[in-house]
C-alpha cells in the first residue's frame, strides 16, 4: 500500500467514523435543539475529510474542483439551514421569535440589576 | 471493490438511525432527519462517482446538496408559519 493510499484511506475512515456516529447521536438525543448540534459534524469535518481524499488522490482536477464546489455549498448549507430549523422550532414553540423579559428574568424575578434587566418586547406582545 | 465504494456502503448504515428518526419523530425532529438525510445523501453521490471514476455523477452530488438546501428551507417556512 502505498503513503497516498494510505494517507486517503485515513481521510475516509475518519469521515465516515465521524458520520456513523452523528447518525447514532441524532438518534439517541432526546431533545430537538440538541439534535441539531449532530448536522454538523457530517457537513463539516467528514466534507472537509472527503474532499481532501479527492485532492490527495486526483489533486486539482476537475474531480477535486468539483469536489471543493460541493465542500462549500454543504459548508454554507448547513450553517443556513441549522439556524433556519432553530428559529422555526423556537417560533412554534413561543409563538414568536423575539424574547421577552419573562425568558430572560423568569416571571417571578423582580430585580433590575444585570445586562438583561431591560425587556427586549412586551411580553404581551406576540410576532 | 476500492475504499470509495466500501466507505460509500457504509455510510449507506448511517442511513437507517436517520430513517427511524424521520418515521417516528414529530414533525420538527422529522425535518432535521430529512436533512441529515440529504447531507448523507450527497456524501455518498460524492464517493459513488469517485469510486467508479465517473466525473459527471458529481454534479448529481452537486445538485443534491443544492435541492436538498432549497427543500430544507421551503419545508422550514411551511413548519414555522402554517403546519
Amino acid at each position: 500500500m502505498s503513503k497516498t493510499q494510505l494517507i486517503i484511506d485515513v481521510l475516509l475512515g475518519i469521515g465516515v467514523a465521524s458520520a456513523l456516529l452523528s447518525s447514532i447521536a441524532l438518534l439517541v438525543m432526546k431533545d430537538l435543539y440538541e439534535r441539531m448540534h449532530y448536522l454538523s459534524p457530517p457537513a463539516t469535518i467528514t466534507i472537509i475529510c472527503f474532499t481532501a481524499a479527492v485532492l490527495v488522490d486526483k489533486h486539482f482536477s476537475q474531480a477535486g474542483i468539483k469536489a471543493i464546489i460541493i465542500m462549500v455549498v454543504l459548508l454554507f448549507m448547513n450553517a443556513i439551514l441549522t439556524h433556519a430549523t432553530a428559529r422555526a422550532a423556537r417560533t412554534r414553540q413561543f409563538k414568536r421569535w423575539i424574547t421577552d423579559v419573562t425568558e430572560v428574568r423568569g416571571t417571578n424575578d423582580a430585580s433590575t440589576a444585570g445586562t438583561n434587566s431591560q425587556p427586549l418586547v412586551d411580553s404581551s406582545e406576540e410576532m | 471493490m476500492n475504499a470509495w465504494l466500501i466507505s460509500a456502503t457504509v455510510l449507506l448504515f448511517a442511513l437507517i438511525p436517520v430513517g427511524v428518526l424521520t418515521f417516528k419523530g414529530d414533525p420538527m425532529d422529522r425535518l432535521v432527519g430529512v436533512e441529515m438525510m440529504g447531507i448523507f445523501t450527497t456524501l455518498i453521490l460524492m464517493l459513488l462517482a469517485h469510486g467508479f471514476e465517473r466525473l459527471p455523477f458529481y454534479d448529481l452530488a452537486l445538485a443534491t446538496a443544492l435541492l436538498s438546501f432549497g427543500s430544507g428551507l421551503v419545508f422550514v417556512r411551511f413548519l414555522e408559519r402554517w403546519l
